[in-house]
C-alpha cells in the first residue's frame, strides 16, 4: 500500500497558479489532489478559489439561450408521475348460449391482459425512473472511485499502535463537485473477521474530545475490508481516526480500545 | 425545493418552467446535439426530483447548482458516448439562437451576456482554451493532446486568459455598483 511518510510542504505559489484552471475544472487529477492537499497549508488558495468561482459560476450562464422542445417538460413530468389506473373492461353477455362460455372466457382474458398491462406499465415507468437514478449514481460513483483509487487522491495511513505492523488502514479522500461534499474511502487489511459484530470507524474533530462515527464495515476471510462515506469538510478537519470492534449495528460511542488508530495528516 | 422534497409535482413543473431553458441551453452548448441535450435536461430534473435535499442554499443559488449538475452530466454524456465535441473555432456568439421569446431577466443572464462580451476581447487562443475546458470538459492534458500544444503552453495560456477574464469581470461588476 502506498502511503506518505510525512507531510510535504506544498509550493503555495505554484499551486496558486493552478487555481484559475482548478475553478474551471480543467486541472488533471494529480493537480487537483495537490491543490486540495495544499488547502490546509496555503490558506490564501481558498480565497483565490472563491474569487474564480464567481467567474466560473457566471460562465455557466454564457451559453446562448435556446428554448427546449415544447414536449420535453411533459416528458419530465410523466417520468415522475404515477401511471394512471387502467380502465375497467365491461363484460357483455352474448345472445347465443352455446357460445357464451367462449365469449366470457375471452372477455375475462382481455380484462386480465389489461390489468396486467397496466401493472407492467407502472412497473416499467418505475423501472425507467429507477434506471435513470441508478445510471446517474453509478456514473458518479465510478468517477469518484476512479479518483479515489487513482493514487492521486489525498491519503492518510492508520496503523495498529504501537507498531507499524498489520492491521493497517488507509484513508483516501477526494472532493465530489456534484454533491459538493468530500468522499472518503477507508481500506483496511489485517483485521480478523468478527464472528458477531461490526467494525466501526471513528473520527475526532479538531479541538474536540468527542468522536463521531463514520460508519460500519466488515472484513473478508483475508482480513480486508473497505468503507466509503461522505463528509462536509476534508478529512484533514479531523485530527484522529480509529477503528474498534463493536456489537452488531455499531455503538453510539467506542466500547473498546481502538485496534487501528492514527493521526490524520493531509 | 421543500415542496419537491415532499413529492409535489406542481413544484417540479414550476422549477422546469423557470429553469428548463438555461439547463437545456447549457446542455446544448456542451453537446451540440438537441437529442442529447434533451436527455441530459431530463436527467437533471429527475435528479432534482430524486435528491432535492442535496441542495444547500448556503452554498449558492439554486440555478447555479442546477447548471453545475447540467455541465457535469453533459460532460459525462460526452465521455460515456464517446461523443467528443469538435475542436471548433466557433465563438459563443456564433451559436444560433432559436428562441423568439425574451430570455429570463435577472442578473444571472446579464452576467452571461457580459461574459460572452469579455470572452470576445480575449486573444483567440486563450478564449478557445477556456471554451474547450469549460464546455468540453477538457483538462490540461486533454487540451494539449487535442490541440497538439506543449502542456506548459496550455497551462500558461489558460491561466492568463482566466486571469484577464477575472480582472475584467471584477472591473465590470465594480462599475455597475
Amino acid at each position: 500500500m502506498n502511503h506518505k511518510t510525512g507531510p510535504e510542504q506544498p509550493d503555495c505559489a505554484s499551486l496558486r497558479d493552478l487555481i484559475p484552471a482548478y475553478a474551471l475544472g480543467a486541472v488533471d487529477a494529480e493537480e487537483r489532489a495537490q491543490i486540495e492537499a495544499g488547502l490546509t497549508y496555503c490558506p490564501e488558495l481558498a480565497e483565490e478559489i472563491a474569487a474564480y468561482k464567481e467567474l466560473t459560476d457566471a460562465i455557466h450562464f454564457a451559453a446562448p439561450q435556446v428554448a427546449p422542445p415544447p414536449e420535453l417538460g411533459a416528458r419530465i413530468l410523466n417520468a415522475v408521475a404515477p401511471a394512471p389506473a387502467p380502465e375497467p373492461v365491461r363484460i357483455v353477455e352474448r345472445q347465443r348460449p352455446a357460445l357464451r362460455f367462449g365469449w366470457v372466457a375471452a372477455a375475462v382474458a382481455l380484462v386480465l391482459l389489461a390489468v396486467s398491462n397496466g401493472y407492467w406499465l407502472v412497473q416499467l415507468n418505475e423501472l425507467r425512473s429507477e434506471h435513470f437514478q441508478i445510471s446517474e449514481r453509478a456514473e458518479n460513483q465510478r468517477r469518484l472511485l476512479d479518483a479515489l483509487g487513482s493514487g492521486s487522491a489525498n491519503e492518510a495511513l492508520l496503523t495498529a499502535a504501537p507498531s507499524n505492523q498489520v492491521p493497517q488502514a488507509v484513508l483516501n479522500w477526494t472532493f465530489d463537485p456534484d454533491g459538493l461534499e468530500w468522499v472518503v474511502l477507508l481500506s483496511v487489511e489485517g483485521l480478523e473477521p468478527l464472528a458477531a459484530g461490526d467494525y466501526q470507524l471513528w473520527l475526532m474533530p479538531d479541538e474536540s474530545d468527542s468522536v463521531i462515527s463514520a460508519g460500519l464495515f466488515s472484513v473478508n476471510e483475508l482480513g480486508r475490508g473497505s468503507l466509503v462515506f461522505a463528509l462536509d469538510e476534508p478529512v484533514t478537519a479531523y485530527q484522529w481516526a480509529g477503528i474498534t470492534a463493536e456489537p452488531p449495528g455499531g455503538s453510539p460511542a467506542p466500547t473498546s480500545d481502538p485496534l487501528v488508530t492514527g493521526i490524520i495528516q493531509g | 425545493m421543500k415542496q419537491i422534497q415532499q413529492g409535489d409535482q406542481h413544484a417540479l413543473s414550476d422549477l422546469y418552467t423557470h429553469y428548463g431553458r438555461p439547463v437545456y441551453s447549457l446542455a446544448l452548448r456542451v453537446l451540440n446535439h438537441s437529442g442529447a441535450a434533451e436527455e441530459v435536461t431530463q436527467e437533471v430534473f429527475l435528479r432534482v426530483w430524486d435528491q432535492a435535499e442535496k441542495w444547500d442554499p448556503a452554498r449558492g443559488a439554486l440555478i447555479t447548482w442546477l447548471l453545475t449538475i447540467t455541465r457535469n452530466r453533459a460532460i459525462d454524456h460526452i465521455r460515456r458516448n464517446r461523443r467528443q465535441p469538435p475542436v471548433s473555432e466557433t465563438a459563443l456568439d456564433d451559436m444560433p439562437l432559436h428562441a423568439s421569446t425574451p430570455t429570463p431577466g435577472g442578473s444571472a443572464w446579464t452576467d452571461g451576456q457580459l461574459i460572452r462580451e469579455l470572452m470576445e476581447r480575449l486573444p483567440e487562443e486563450q478564449a478557445q482554451l477556456i471554451e474547450l475546458a469549460f464546455f468540453g470538459g477538457m483538462t490540461h492534458s486533454d487540451l494539449a493532446e487535442t490541440l497538439d500544444l506543449p502542456l506548459g503552453t496550455v497551462k500558461t495560456r489558460l491561466r492568463l486568459g482566466l486571469q484577464k477574464l477575472r480582472d475584467w469581470w471584477q472591473d465590470a461588476n465594480q462599475n455597475k455598483t
